[in-house]
């Protein structure tokens, strides 16, 4: 590695952010804008995307605003708040529009941080083999089976409340998804020749992860992505729901659905909104990430 | 090599077939105007290199054609008289199994590795004899007898992955004979095989066509194969025969450049040669053809009139070259 | 062609040695067999190399053939560091290559280099063909970019492509210009000694002749040894200056190919040449159609390996494994039909 980059070469330093090559992602964007596009996923997701973005531009009222004058208004009783308002009279629109700011905020960042150490605790188990492998996939299979919610509650209990700890949360159990996948992926790529090759010739096991596996395994990765923030999404809303992390009186799906659960029967908009905005959104990144794992990668279909 | 009578009306008459596959980047001509007659006990040769059409050939008269890309756009296939390309799906699905049948290339995909080698073999005799199971049985174990597998009736219990490679790829080949076809269609059958095993499966091949009568196709790449195992010959170049002849006066009297660079390029186990002359450039893609002959960018005699597609000559009787060279325009050109 | 710069300035390289440039030493590979879910219990050992040494001179062609599982394959495995032998050594320049320093063996990784089957496996596709060739080059040595650059478009000249080719990737390519580029690549360090495992069976029967004979050009140019690895005895014949017959894991039969292909001792390389197809169909040849298959390597049958196909097989052979005799100046064999013992109690 070191007499690579000493080198300076220009031949095999342009070759190195092979990631963001425009011919890899001209191949890979090749192929997913000759495939059919799946319009309905895209467009909500979109919209949540946009929703997280610009929340203050769009919102008609501030969130939080509490207006006892315009409290209980179902949706469509009142054209300024379309969606009604909650029995403090914040605006259910507003409220919703910033939620999918907590939601993308947690669900990315706890994914990123998740893909982050789950790939490359998948690359060197997959690629070290033998006990470095066995030692990384316990630890994995531990990770993996322990409970999210029970993670939460003992990082609440620990760290107390507040965004981060539910990320730390999300993120100490999803990492071992991608370790997983991931060690799936290695151990084909490894065994092509193109790996024995780069052995023979001495390339450290650092640059052949690095520049030979990664690489190979990038599409897997997205694919993995994409499937997960539907759950994230779920599983943060299951955490605010219970009240583990987030403040009460937060813009937040899964908070809003447990503040509406004592009133489901006098105002059913409370807990039914934010209930369908989360499954609409889960299910659109299910569908979006199940299309795209059949586009990139189709022999994937039964591992995932 | 026992003189085949050619008088009679032919088995397998393919004629002018033409199966092309339309894809995003254009039509591929996989097969471009296919002739040949098979007759009865005849050993018919396709050979040719990897996307050459010779694998397509076989899965169009099987009627097998990937779908929806492939499509067979014309030509016609006549077995035993019938038209196979109007024949319904279920008429077809009686004439593959007992009339013609295949042997593929991978013993290991060709067989399911969940179910026994006895009832595999069963469930294809089950398609035309009716009887008590331990009459298939025994019927299984006179079949696996037939090609050579040793105590056969405690074979029948086994699992694919219990046999070794040239075991297996018997067992394939007794499942392709097991309805008596009198066309088998052998596609590679064994490139995955060690040499001496080889050698074994292909004295078996010619022992079944012996007993039963059965003509073959085979579909190989190798020379060598062709050599010792077919009566008849067609050299295959991006979808068309370049050549076609009986195999002694193929291999005395290569004729199209494309034949005789290949023979020329193959060395030789019998004597040491110190330059091998070798064919330039790369296998066209079917895709991005020529216009005219596919070979003559290849073709150290290619001169200005290969830009149109050659017609057949005749060079004797029964064999035939598509190349301008034998028309008179050569010498002159030359 | 152009020449790379100072071929013969090969890292390591020492003057005073005159033996082979590459040799094993009755090199032993055996890989144990598990049984058992929990408790892992040896049951055996696969023999995938047996007691086999073989001389590569510089400059020359030592071929192994033999069927799957023979180990020739493990053998060739062997010169590429990739695993160690359970027992026997492996030289190169007179020096045991396990018991190199650090610095001698990045010099001995760079005068060794392969070349593989398939070469849809053996470039990476996410690589282009600039940072695939150069790649070697940069883990060894120290160049500028404009050096490296130079050198890349030498190597694609070298193996008959164009500079022009150094910026796509490998899926632009067909199968012989692949295999060009994994040559380029394995060229680049400027080795002594390269692994062709296999160089041209996966490639199209019309560029076969093309590969084969740009090696053979390389060789000359480049004094280059190689070690290779094919099942097709025609292509060993052409290639190769030695030859070396395996079976099970042993070295049945060793020659020059004349002699060997020519006139063939060992019983089973007889079988293995009738089994080669002959190239015309009136050629005749003697043909030994064996029974049965090659025997698993984890119990192989006793004495000589082969006796349980040999058309030959005498008593005294399922005893002791014979030793290896010469019957002709370079030409050796290890079959009983040629050593005393075996004439006597035949």
């Amino acid at each position: 590695m070191a007499t690579f980059e000493e080198s300076g070469s220009e031949i095999v330093s342009d070759a190195e952010p092979k990631l963001l090559s425009i011919k890899n992602i001209a191949s890979t964007a090749g192929k997913i804008l000759r495939a059919r596009l799946p319009w309905a996923p895209i467009i909500i997701m979109a919209v949540v995307v946009i929703c997280a973005i610009f929340a203050p531009l769009l919102a008609p009222h501030d969130p939080t605003d509490i207006d006892i004058g315009v409290r209980k208004l179902a949706p469509g009783e009142n054209w300024s708040y379309p969606l009604g308002t909650d029995r403090l009279g914040r605006d259910m629109l507003s409220r919703l529009i910033y939620g999918a700011r907590t939601s993308a905020f947690i669900s990315l960042v706890a994914l990123g941080a998740g893909a982050v150490v789950g790939t490359t605790v998948g690359l060197v188990s997959g690629y070290a083999g033998k006990w470095t492998d066995t030692i990384l996939m316990r630890i994995t299979d531990a990770a993996m089976g322990f409970p999210t919610i029970l993670a939460a509650m003992i990082i609440v209990t620990i760290l107390g409340a507040g965004i981060a700890n539910i990320i730390l949360a999300i993120a100490v159990t999803v990492w071992a998804r991608f370790a997983r996948m991931i060690r799936g992926e290695v151990l084909q790529v490894r065994n092509r020749d193109f790996v024995l090759a780069a052995r023979i010739t001495g390339v450290s096991p650092v640059m052949i992860i690095w520049r030979h596996i990664f690489p190979n395994v990038i599409n897997t990765l997205l694919i993995i992505l994409t499937l997960l923030v539907g759950q994230t999404i779920l599983l943060e809303a299951s955490l605010s729901f219970l009240g583990l992390g987030l403040a009460p009186g937060a813009s937040a799906w899964g908070l809003m659905v447990a503040e509406g659960r004592d009133y489901l029967i006098s105002m059913w908009w409370l807990s039914l909104l934010p209930g369908l905005v989360i499954t609409m959104v889960v299910m659109a990144f299910n569908f979006f990430g199940d299309w795209l794992r059949d586009t990139l990668d189709p022999k994937l279909r039964r591992s995932i | 090599m026992a003189k085949i009578d050619r008088s009679g009306e032919p088995l397998l008459s393919v004629q002018d077939l033409r199966t092309y596959f339309y894809t995003r980047s254009g039509v591929v001509k996989a097969v471009d105007g296919i002739s040949f007659d098979l007759h009865p006990g005849e050993t018919l040769g396709i050979v040719g290199e990897s996307g050459s059409g010779k694998s397509m050939t076989a899965w169009s008269i099987l009627g097998l054609v990937p779908q929806p890309a492939g499509k067979i756009v014309g030509g016609k296939i006549f077995f035993k008289g019938q038209d196979l390309l109007e024949a319904s799906p279920s008429e077809m699905r009686q004439i593959r199994g007992s009339g013609i049948s295949m042997v593929m290339q991978d013993p290991l995909t060709s067989l399911n590795p969940v179910f026994t080698i006895g009832s595999q073999v069963i469930e294809s005799l089950r398609m035309e004899n009716k009887g008590p199971a331990a009459k298939l049985r025994e019927m299984a174990a006179a079949l696996l007898a037939k090609v050579s597998i040793p105590s056969p009736e405690t074979r029948l219990h086994a699992y694919p992955h219990e046999m070794s490679g040239g075991m297996r790829q018997r067992v394939v080949g007794a499942i392709a004979i097991s309805r008596s076809p009198s066309v088998l269609i052998a596609d590679e059958p064994t490139t995955s095989l060690d040499a001496t095993v080889q050698l074994q499966y292909l004295k078996l091949l010619k022992e079944i066509q012996e007993t039963t009568g059965a003509a073959i196709i085979f579909i190989t790449h190798d020379l060598g194969i062709v050599a010792n195992m077919c009566d008849r010959v067609g050299v295959m170049y991006a979808g068309k025969f370049v050549e076609q002849a009986d195999v002694l006066p193929l291999f005395d009297n290569p004729s199209h450049p494309y034949t005789q660079a290949l023979m020329r390029s193959v060395p030789d186990l019998e004597v040491d040669v110190a330059h091998l002359p070798s064919i330039e450039g790369q296998p066209p893609s079917l895709d991005d053809l020529p216009p005219g002959c596919a070979f003559a960018p290849r073709c150290e005699h290619a001169f200005d009139k290969c830009d149109t597609y050659p017609d057949t000559f005749t060079i004797a009787e029964g064999h035939t070259s598509n190349c301008w060279r034998h028309s008179g325009d050569y010498s002159v050109a030359d | 062609m152009t020449t790379p710069s100072q071929i013969n300035a090969a890292p390591g390289s020492d003057s005073s040695y005159e033996g082979p440039l590459a040799h094993i030493e009755n090199l032993k590979k055996y890989y144990p067999v598990t049984q058992g879910m929990i408790v892992r219990k040896n049951v055996g050992y696969v023999k995938a190399i047996d007691g086999v040494s073989i001389d590569i001179p510089k400059g020359q062609t030592y071929s192994l053939v033999g069927e799957s599982g023979c180990g020739k394959t493990t053998t060739a495995r062997m010169f590429l560091m990739v695993e160690k032998p359970t027992a026997g050594q492996v030289f190169f320049r007179g020096k045991d290559i396990h018991k190199l320093s650090r610095k001698e063996t990045a010099d001995y990784r760079a005068s060794v280099q392969a070349v593989f089957q398939d070469p849809w496996s053996s470039l990476n596709p996410r690589m282009r063909v600039d940072s695939l060739i150069a790649e070697p080059l940069v883990t060894h040595q120290h160049l500028s970019r404009t050096e490296l650059k130079k050198r890349v478009h030498e190597l694609l000249e070298t193996v008959g492509l164009r500079s022009f080719h150094a910026e796509r990737y490998p899926h632009e390519f067909s199968g012989g210009q692949r295999q060009r580029i994994a040559i380029a690549r394995a060229l680049s360090t400027q080795p002594e000694l390269m692994i062709l495992d296999e160089p041209v069976s996966a490639l199209d029967v019309s560029i076969r002749a093309q590969i084969l004979n740009l090696l053979k050009e390389l060789q000359q140019n480049f004094s280059l040894s190689y070690l290779l690895i094919a099942h097709n005895l025609a292509t060993v014949r052409y290639m190769s200056h030695q030859v070396g017959v395996m079976y099970l894991g042993k070295l049945v039969e060793e020659g020059p190919p004349s002699a060997v292909f020519g006139d063939p001792k060992h019983p089973y390389t007889k079988a293995l040449i009738s089994a080669a197809l002959p190239a015309h169909p009136t050629n005749d040849r003697e043909e030994i159609v064996l029974r049965g298959e090659v025997p698993s390597p984890i119990n192989p049958p006793s004495g000589c390996t082969f006796h349980t196909r040999c058309p030959v097989a005498m008593d005294i052979c399922s005893t002791v494994y014979p030793e290896r005799r010469e019957v002709a100046e370079g030409h050796r064999t290890s079959c009983y039909l040629y050593t005393e013992t075996g004439t006597a109690s035949a």
